[in-house]
C-alpha cells in the first residue's frame, strides 16, 4: 500500500512585486495593472512512497525540495494534481512551531504538542520522555527566553519526535544542534526506520541521505530527474549538477573527476567510489579544523585536462589554489599552493580524500598489506580509527579495486613522490557519521613553526591513481 | 484535475483542545509580560467610564434611567471585548506566518483562539460590572438568564468578521488599518454612551442593522431593566450576525489555501 502518493503536482506562487494595499487599488487599481509573475516552484512531480520505505529527496537549493515537503504536510495546496498520504504525518520542519519565548520550557511542550496534533493526554504521558530526550531537565521552568539556540532547538526535535507520527518528512534539521545531539537525532530516525514507518528525507549531506535512505529522489527544478537506488541518483547528481562557479569536471575514459567547492569527487562508471567529504583539505588553527569544503570556491582556469581553483577560507587569513591536472593514464597529480595574508597559527594540516566503505583492503610501500576493520567506531564523537601509519615521503598508500554485486571498484593510490620527510601517511577508517576510508596526509607543525608569515606555501603535492584491478 | 488532500490529525475534538491552548498561551504571554496582569484589562474600560461619566453627566446631560457610570460600564465592556477582539484577529494571520507556513491545522483555529482568549477576560471584566450593579443597588431579575444567549451572540458575530477581516487582512495589508478607523466610527454607530432611546425612531430599522447595537442594548435591558431582549431586535441581530459569519467563513475558507503562500 502506498502511504504517499503525488499525481501530476504542480505548484506556482504568484509573486506581487509591492505589498498589496486595498485603498490603493480602489483609487488606483483601474489606471493600471499590477505586475504580477508567476513562480512555478513544481512542475510536475508524480511519485510514489510505500510504507515502511525511507526516501531521500536531493536537489539544488530552491529545486522545489521543501516545497514537496509543504504540500505533503498540507501546509500548502497545490495549483493542480492530487495529493495522498495515509497516515499521521508530522514534519522535523517545524522545530519549535507556536514557541513562545515568554513561556516556560515546560508550557512550551504543551503548547507546541498541541499544535502538531498531540492530545493533553499524550503530551502527560509523554511529557517525561520529551524532557529527557531533550536533556534540559534543569531549565524546564524557564522561561525560553533564557534559552541558547541550541537548547531551543534541541526541545523543538524532542517534541517534534515524540508526537509519533506513521509518516515523518524531515527537512534539513540534521544540520542544527551540536554532534552529540546529531548522533542522537540518526539514532532515532534509524529507530523510525525499525519500526518501519514512512520516512521522506530532504538533506543536503548527501552522506547521511545514502546513510538512511532505501531510495533517493533527484528534485531539478521542479520536476523529478532523477530515481532510483541511492549511489546511483547520488552520482548522477555529481554528474548533473552542471558547471557552476565552484564546479569543474574532467573525464578520462571510466573515470569523472567533479572538483565541487572544495572537495574532489571520483566517480568510475558513473557510480561515486569517493564519500562524504571525498577529496579535501583541512587545517587546524587553534582548536579548531577548517575543512576545505566549507570554504568560499572558485574555478579559474578549465580545460580537458586541468583544473585549476581558489578558494578563500572564511574566518581564516588563508587561501588555497588547487591545480587538479591529468599527468598520465588514469593518473591525476594535486598540487596545492597555500597564500596566508596575516600571521596566522596552523597546527596540523591535511589533505585527505574519503572513499566508499566498500573498499576493504589495503596496501603500502614495502609490501605492507592488510584489511580494514569491519566496522565503525560507535561514537560520533570518538576520533577517526587509524589503521596504518608511515612515513609520506617517497611512499604511497592504497585502497585495492574489486568486484561486486555486478559494480565495480577500481583501486585508489594516494602517492606522495615529492613530500619532504615532515609528511606522514595515514589509512584511517572514519568515525560513524562518514562511515568512509580515509587515505590522509597529514602534517603536524611542532610549536615553534606554527606561526605562518604572510606569503605563499607548498602546501601539499600528491597524485592519484585509479585503476581497475 | 482533483485536489484531494485528505491529510487530518486526530479528531475533531482535538482541534477544541488547540484553540484552548492557543487562548491559554495569549493570556498567560500577555499577563507575564505585564505586571498588573488582568488589571490592565479592566482598565480601560473604567478610565472611559471615568471619562464618559465626567463629561456626559455633568457636560452635557444625556438623561438615563440608572446612574450614568453603571449604565455607561455595561456598554463599555462589551465593547473593549468587541474592539480588543476584532484588532487583534485582523493581524493575527500574518502574525501567526511561522506557523501558518510550518504546521497544518484548519486556518480558523487562530481568530477563534484569540476571540476566546478575549472572552475569558471578558468574564473577569463581567464579575466587576456585577461589584458596581451592586454598589448601585441595581437588582438582578432572573432575566439574567439571557446573558449568555446575548454573549454567545456577540462571540458569533466577533468571530463572523474577524474571519472576514483576517483573511483578507492577508492579501491587502492596510485592511487593519482600516479595521482600526471602521473601530472609532463604529463606537459611536453603537449606543455605548448614550441610550438606544435618543436614535430617532425612523431611523432605527437601520441602526439596528448594526449587530453591535442590538447585542448592547440587550446587555443593558438584561442586566440593568431587567428586561428580556426585544424580540424583534434580537431576531434581526440574530440574522444579521448570522449573515456576517457565514460570509466570513466563506471568504476565509476560499483565501485560506494561499495562506501559506501569502504570509
Amino acid at each position: 500500500m502506498a502511504a504517499i502518493e503525488l499525481n501530476n503536482i504542480k505548484k506556482s506562487y504568484f509573486i506581487h512585486h509591492e505589498r498589496k494595499m486595498i485603498v490603493k487599488d480602489i483609487i488606483f487599481g483601474f489606471l493600471k495593472r499590477k505586475k504580477v509573475k508567476e513562480f512555478v516552484a513544481l512542475k510536475d512531480i508524480s511519485f510514489k512512497v510505500e510504507q515502511g520505505e525511507s526516501v531521500g529527496l536531493i536537489g539544488d537549493n530552491g529545486s522545489g525540495k521543501t516545497t514537496i515537503l509543504k504540500v505533503l504536510s498540507g501546509v500548502t495546496v497545490p495549483t493542480r494534481g492530487s495529493v495522498s498520504v495515509k497516515g499521521r504525518v508530522a514534519g522535523l520542519l517545524e522545530l519549535g512551531a507556536g514557541f513562545h519565548h515568554d513561556l516556560t520550557g515546560r508550557e512550551n511542550i504543551y503548547l507546541n504538542g498541541t499544535i502538531l496534533g498531540l492530545s493533553k493526554k499524550e503530551i502527560n504521558e509523554k511529557f517525561d520522555q520529551i524532557v529527557e530526550y531533550s536533556g534540559i531537565e534543569d531549565f524546564i521552568d524557564m522561561p525560553l527566553r533564557k534559552y541558547s539556540s541550541g537548547m531551543f532547538v534541541r526541545l523543538g526535535f524532542s517534541v517534534a519526535i515524540h508526537v509519533d507520527p506513521d509518516i515523518l518528512l524531515i527537512d534539513e534539521v540534521l544540520a542544527v544542534g551540536d554532534q552529540s545531539f546529531q548522533g542522537k537525532c540518526l539514532r532515532t530516525i534509524e529507530k523510525f526506520k525499525e519500526q518501519k514507518k514512512t520516512l521522506i528525507f530532504v538533506s543536503h549531506d548527501l552522506n547521511i541521505v545514502r546513510h538512511i535512505c532505501d531510495r533517493v529522489i533527484l528534485i531539478d527544478r521542479g520536476e523529478v530527474a532523477a530515481e532510483g537506488n541511492p549511489d546511483k541518483v547520488i552520482s548522477r547528481y555529481w554528474l548533473f549538477i552542471g558547471e557552476k562557479r565552484g564546479i569543474a569536471r574532467m573525464e578520462l575514459e571510466d573515470l569523472t573527476l567533479i572538483f565541487n567547492n572544495g572537495r574532489i569527487i571520483f566517480l568510475w562508471k558513473d557510480v561515486e567510489i569517493t564519500k562524504g567529504l571525498s577529496g579535501y583539505t583541512s587545517l587546524r588553527s587553534f582548536v579548531k579544523w577548517f575543512d576545505s569544503t566549507q570554504v568560499d570556491w572558485k574555478v579559474v582556469e578549465r580545460d580537458e585536462k586541468r583544473i585549476l581553483a581558489r578558494g578563500k577560507w572564511r574566518g581564516l587569513p588563508v587561501s588555497q589554489t588547487w591545480e587538479m591536472k591529468i599527468c598520465g593514464e588514469r593518473e591525476i597529480s594535486w598540487n596545492i599552493e597555500m597564500e596566508v595574508t596575516e600571521p596566522v597559527n596552523i597546527a596540523k594540516e591535511q589533505a585527505n580524500i574519503m572513499l566508499s566503505d566498500k573498499y576493504t583492503e589495503w596496501e603500502s610501500l614495502g609490501e605492507k598489506k592488510g584489511t580494514m576493520p569491519e566496522s565503525f567506531r560507535e561514537n560520533i564523537n570518538d576520533d577517526w580509527e587509524k589503521v596504518y601509519s608511515t612515513k609520506a615521503a617517497k611512499s604511497f598508500i592504497k585502497l585495492l579495486g574489486f568486484k561486486s554485486d555486478g559494480t565495480e571498484y577500481p583501486s585508489v593510490t594516494f602517492d606522495f613522490e615529492s613530500l619532504s620527510e615532515e609528511y606522514e601517511a595515514n589509512i584511517i577508517n572514519s568515525n560513524p557519521a562518514y562511515k568512509g576510508r580515509v587515505l590522509q596526509c597529514l602534517k603536524e607543525n611542532n610549536y615553534s613553526r606554527q606561526t605562518y608569515a604572510p606569503g605563499k606555501y607548498n602546501y601539499f603535492s600528491g597524485k592519484f591513481s585509479v585503476k581497475p584491478e | 484535475m482533483t485536489i484531494n488532500n485528505p491529510i487530518k490529525t486526530v479528531s475533531k475534538f482535538h482541534y477544541i483542545e488547540l484553540v484552548y491552548n492557543l487562548a491559554k498561551k495569549d493570556l498567560k504571554v500577555r499577563y507575564k509580560t505585564a505586571a498588573l496582569g488582568f488589571l490592565w484589562a479592566i482598565l480601560n474600560p473604567l478610565l472611559m467610564m471615568i471619562v464618559l461619566t465626567v463629561i456626559f453627566s455633568i457636560f452635557f446631560r444625556i438623561k438615563t434611567d440608572q446612574p450614568y457610570s453603571v449604565f455607561v460600564l455595561t456598554g463599555l465592556i462589551p465593547w473593549a471585548f468587541f474592539n480588543l477582539s476584532l484588532s487583534s484577529c485582523t493581524n493575527s494571520i500574518v502574525d501567526n506566518s511561522n506557523l501558518i507556513k510550518k504546521v497544518y491545522f484548519p486556518r480558523e483555529i487562530i481568530p477563534i483562539s484569540i476571540v476566546t482568549a478575549n472572552l475569558i477576560n471578558f468574564f473577569f471584566s463581567i464579575i466587576i460590572l456585577f461589584l458596581f450593579l451592586l454598589f448601585f443597588k441595581i437588582r438582578l431579575t432572573y432575566m439574567v438568564l439571557f446573558l449568555p444567549v446575548t454573549i454567545a451572540l456577540q462571540v458569533l458575530f466577533t468571530i463572523g468578521i474577524s474571519l472576514l477581516t483576517s483573511s483578507l487582512n492577508v492579501y491587502y495589508r492596510d485592511i487593519r488599518y482600516i479595521v482600526e478607523a471602521a473601530l472609532l466610527m463604529w463606537f459611536y454607530a453603537t449606543p455605548v454612551f448614550y441610550p438606544v432611546t435618543m436614535v430617532p425612531e425612523r431611523l432605527k430599522t437601520y441602526y439596528f442593522l448594526n449587530p453591535m447595537a442590538g447585542i448592547i442594548t440587550s446587555y443593558r435591558r438584561v442586566l440593568l431593566e431587567g428586561l428580556p431582549p426585544d424580540f424583534y431586535m434580537f431576531l434581526e441581530t440574530s440574522f444579521t450576525t448570522l449573515a456576517v459569519c457565514l460570509i466570513g467563513y466563506v471568504i476565509f475558507k476560499r483565501i485560506e489555501p494561499v495562506f501559506a503562500d501569502l504570509v
